[in-house]
């Protein structure tokens, strides 16, 4: 019962940030220097500048007291109006849900190429400690953290158009308007179709990208089991199932890999939220639509309302993955749990 | 007696010595350190002398505008030996401002990572002497600064702000200190268990004092080590941002990051493929010092992980 | 009742033999020697006790007998179970041993259990390893016969690890050995870590272990301990065996100065226990013992063999040889 407690102790602390970055978000831009309806409206210039400075202080509401702004801010996340795009002159809304699911997808499998390899390559590792095996992988490790993902992300792509191949884009062109867009992800849409061929294009597309952004989940991975498992192997009761002699697979996996599940499930947690700017510049690199391109278009706009947005739905996403993670953690050690 | 006697006796090396020591034997200390050593030494040609000072700033000088587009000194066919780098689409020499971004990325970076350690170690040494309410509150605020992405509270910077390093840097030491914050605090609470500790605390030393004293020096160490082994990620981090600004202006920047440079050179990736090749090369080189170095680092720290160990059973 | 019928059993087979066993770990620039040359014969159906200080080398011998030796340990000489030549001069070849014939018992019980299954879940591990193929049903069974002859309650089998308390967790810990059924149990400072009361109830479980005919060998550092449970007694000191012999003779009639000592220490009479500290020229090759001995005179730079006064007991030490 311990478990169920600690559950929705997290489920709570976890609503109450979304609700702090929510505030967070409207502090931001009630300290913007400068007049903040300025701010919300783009930074207008030009004729209608003042009309607009004004739509977004009533917008804004800044005539009223600040606890009433923010409370009048939250209710309207919640009850889904986040205002209009500047620069696509779309509900933000709906902006945000076609680039955040092209960008899941592209994250979701990065991490499912990324946590198996690293995992076994990880053991590998530890298990033949300063070797020449370990050697290499320290090395490959050590290259995939350092160089930047975008700039392998560039080098790739001349490759992969200098041999003719051509995987910009999330779909071929002609492709977009065969099939009926139900969930906004290309993968599972053409599958629910029936579409094989747009599967596979799609399929072929996202493969580069996602290859790109599994580098760095994948190092980060060898190198925490290396560390984790070394030390779990000279714990007493590896030693003691060594010594009533059990065999070796199950040692390692059932003994001492069972130890470091918290370890890893929290780092891939917390890399999850770093990947999201790798996975960032290589959607703009490969022409793709996402959260990075989302970004990238509305900066030199001044889209404040979409970045806004953007960290606040970036900031939701994470703090699930967290819990998620967290909750892992706790339900797979015992000692924690009764 | 005398064997027991001699076996366990230490001598307390000078940090000189154990600098010294590290380079000799160590050898992903020295590699990493050569590397950086060099990167900081360019840093410093470049922010003195680069050899086309203008240019590396960013500013179109007539003789660039005279040899835009020149490629770089393949063998074999050098056009001229003083582009060594090529120039890019309007004409300024790319080695100079590479030059010149060497020295904004270890400004940023550095000033990264110290602001943050400071910080991080300040608010995680605070939190684990205070009550329990301060200490949920401070989990609570850690949690959501290590939540939210730092690429897009850097966006929301740049809007609010304006462009320029502050914003990307601000954004960055919003996002890392709570993380260092929170490594420090674990390890405080580790630390206020053991004896010495306890002792200090029964003896009725102010708080002040054990918190400076006795636990800054013990943490400090550690969280040192593992912030040069994570200033390569950080490294990495500000130039992807400062990537996706690049590739986002419309206009051609002045401020010659490397990512920036890279990001501007990516329209141009079929033609003028050195303007994002080179930079982006220097980064990964400089990355990868950097992280040598710190593991180079954590392996005197922790020397039991250098063994030699294979599956024996 | 136990010790009179085991000396008058015939002591022909031998379980385990080591001649001239040299053990030392590979610390980089040095090797640390914990066992210098060491010869033993150890006796089927016995309790064998070694006793020694900490840093004298029983954790490395107990290990080496079941197989728990580091993969940066370097060897001479040779070590034999049953026959079989476990180690021989730089090859180690425990196949067929760990788990079947020499099982250990750990000093740390509670550690020394997974903490992430339940007991019986171990229990069901380990059978299931040892027998190669037996139905959940036998296994269990065979699992709770174990958990009553230690003298625990059923439900210990329900429980994590880190639920039970020292003593328990030491009892499972020879259940799970008794379940697998050795030749061999060696008992690593089985007691260190208890009371008073779980030592005594440590002991009588011990002694019901001898009782069912298998070779033990304890490992403490506590003589008196030694000489309630076990027949025979080596003491140890730095890697060398300075006494054997049988646990009566030892007590009452005890050779070499170093196990006077320990006798006078474990009986708390200080009078004679005193602190010496003598100067080597050349400590080497001598005694181990030289350093911290009474009687020290010139032929102590040499190193003693073990002189054997009768059948059972024997010393290393000049002085025997000198007086006798």
């Amino acid at each position: 019962m311990l478990t169920l407690n600690y559950i929705i102790r997290r489920l709570a602390t976890a609503f109450a940030i979304v609700i702090g970055i929510l505030v967070l978000t409207y502090i931001l831009i009630y300290l913007s220097p400068g007049n903040p309806a300025y701010t919300w409206a783009g930074r207008p210039r030009g004729p209608k500048a003042e009309e607009a400075i004004k739509m977004a202080e009533n917008e804004l509401g800044l005539n009223k007291p600040l606890y009433i702004q923010i409370y009048i801010h939250v209710n309207r996340f919640f009850s889904g109006d986040w205002g209009l795009s500047l620069r696509f002159k779309q509900p933000i809304i709906v902006v945000i849900t076609r680039n955040l699911i092209a960008s899941l997808e592209l994250l979701i499998i990065s991490f499912s190429i990324a946590v198996p390899i690293g995992i076994f390559l990880g053991v590998i590792s530890a298990l033949y400690r300063g070797y020449l095996i370990d050697k290499i992988l320290y090395l490959i490790s050590s290259l995939f953290i350092s160089f930047p993902r975008f700039w392998i992300a560039i080098i790739f792509s001349v490759l992969l158009q200098s041999l003719g191949i051509n995987i910009f884009g999330r779909i071929a062109p002609d492709y977009t308007l065969s099939i009926n867009y139900v969930t906004g992800s290309y993968i599972i849409d053409s599958l629910i179709n029936g579409r094989i061929d747009i599967f596979i294009d799609v399929l072929i597309r996202i493969i580069p990208p996602s290859l790109i952004v599994a580098l760095y989940p994948t190092a980060l991975t060898i190198r925490v089991i290396r560390f984790s498992l070394s030390e779990k192997l000279h714990e007493e009761y590896v030693k003691q199932a060594i010594s009533f002699g059990l065999p070796r697979n199950k040692i390692v996996y059932k003994y001492a890999l069972r130890g470091i599940i918290p370890a890893v499930s929290q780092l891939q947690g917390i890399t999850f939220a770093y990947s999201i700017i790798d996975a960032a510049t290589v959607e703009n690199i490969f022409n793709r639509e996402g959260i990075g391109s989302a970004i990238v278009k509305a900066i030199p706009y001044n889209d404040y309302p979409l970045i806004i947005g953007l960290l606040a739905v970036t900031g939701i996403l994470f703090i699930i993955i967290n819990t998620i993670s967290d909750i892992i953690q706790v339900v797979s050690d015992p000692r924690v749990r009764i | 007696m005398n064997s027991y006697v001699k076996r366990y006796s230490y001598r307390v090396k000078s940090p000189i010595r154990v600098f010294l020591g590290l380079l000799r034997f160590n050898r992903k200390f020295l590699i990493g350190f050569t590397i950086v050593l060099t990167i900081s030494i360019l840093s410093v040609i470049g922010l003195i002398s680069p050899p086309y000072y203008l240019e590396g700033w960013g500013i179109v000088t007539e003789d660039a505008m005279k040899r835009q587009g020149l490629a770089p000194c393949i063998p074999f066919n050098c056009p001229s030996i003083y582009h060594l780098f090529g120039t890019d689409d309007m004409g300024r020499d790319l080695l100079s401002r590479i030059l010149v971004g060497a020295h904004l990325a270890l400004i940023q970076m550095v000033s990264v990572i110290i602001t943050s350690i400071a910080l991080g170690i300040l608010m995680g040494v605070i939190a684990g002497y205070s009550n329990i309410y301060i200490e949920k509150i401070f989990t609570y605020v850690m949690e959501l600064f290590i939540i939210i992405p730092s690429m897009v509270l850097a966006a929301a910077f740049i809007t609010i702000i304006g462009r320029g390093m502050q914003s990307v840097i601000l954004a960055l030491i919003l996002t890392w200190s709570p993380w260092y914050a929170r490594l420090t605090y674990i390890l405080v609470r580790q630390l206020r268990e053991l004896d010495f500790i306890r002792i200090c605390e029964a003896m009725g030393f102010p708080r002040t004092y054990i918190m400076f004293r006795h636990i800054v020096p013990n943490v400090a160490p550690l969280i040192f080590v593992e912030a040069i082994t994570d200033s390569s990620s950080v490294l990495v981090e500000i130039t992807s941002i400062n990537f996706l600004i690049g590739a986002a202006s419309l206009t051609s920047i002045d401020l010659p990051d490397w990512g920036m440079i890279v990001g501007y050179g990516v329209r141009y990736i079929r033609t003028f493929w050195w303007i994002s090749f080179f930079p982006g090369l220097f980064i990964a080189v400089t990355a990868f010092g950097l992280i040598l170095l710190g593991d180079g680092l954590s392996e005197y720290i922790s020397p039991w992980l250098k063994r030699r160990w294979r599956l024996w059973f | 009742m136990v010790k009179e019928e085991m000396e008058t059993m015939v002591l022909n087979n031998i379980a385990i033999r080591a001649r001239n066993l040299y053990i030392g770990y590979d610390e980089g620039e040095k090797i640390l020697w914990a066992l210098n040359g060491i010869d033993i014969d150890i006796p089927n159906n016995t309790a064998y006790c070694i006793v020694g200080e900490s840093g004298s080398g029983k954790t490395t011998f107990g290990n080496a007998v079941v197989g728990l030796l580091p993969p940066y340990v370097v060897t001479k000489g040779y070590l034999e179970i049953y026959n079989n030549r476990v180690i021989d001069n730089d090859r180690l070849n425990y196949s067929g041993i760990r788990g079947d014939i020499a099982v250990r018992i750990p000093q740390n019980p509670i550690a020394s259990l997974n903490p992430y299954l339940k007991i019986e879940s171990i229990f069901l591990d380990i059978l299931k390893h040892h027998f190669k193929s037996i139905s959940r049903k036998k296994a269990f069974e065979i699992a709770l016969e174990a958990i009553r002859s230690v003298g625990l309650s059923d439900d210990v089998l329900n429980k994590y690890p880190h639920q039970l308390s020292g003593g328990m967790s030491q009892r499972v810990a020879i259940a799970l050995a008794i379940a697998i059924n050795p030749e061999i149990i060696v008992a690593d400072e089985p007691t260190s870590n208890l009371d008073a009361y779980l030592k005594g109830a440590v002991l009588n479980l011990l002694k019901s272990i001898i009782s069912k005919g298998k070779t033990l060998i304890v490992i403490t550092h506590d003589i008196l301990f030694a000489s309630a449970l076990c027949n025979f007694i080596a003491v140890m000191f730095m890697g060398s065996i300075l006494e054997i012999g049988r646990a009566v003779d030892i007590l009452t009639n005890p050779l070499h100065p170093y196990t006077k000592e320990l006798i006078d220490a474990a009986n708390l009479s200080y009078t004679n226990f005193k602190h010496f500290d003598n100067e080597l020229r050349n400590n080497s090759k001598g005694c181990v013992y030289a350093s911290r001995c009474p009687y020290y005179f010139d032929k102590c730079i040499e190193k003693p063999k073990m002189y054997y006064i009768n059948q059972y007991n024997g010393a290393a030490c000049w002085r025997i040889q000198k007086s006798l």
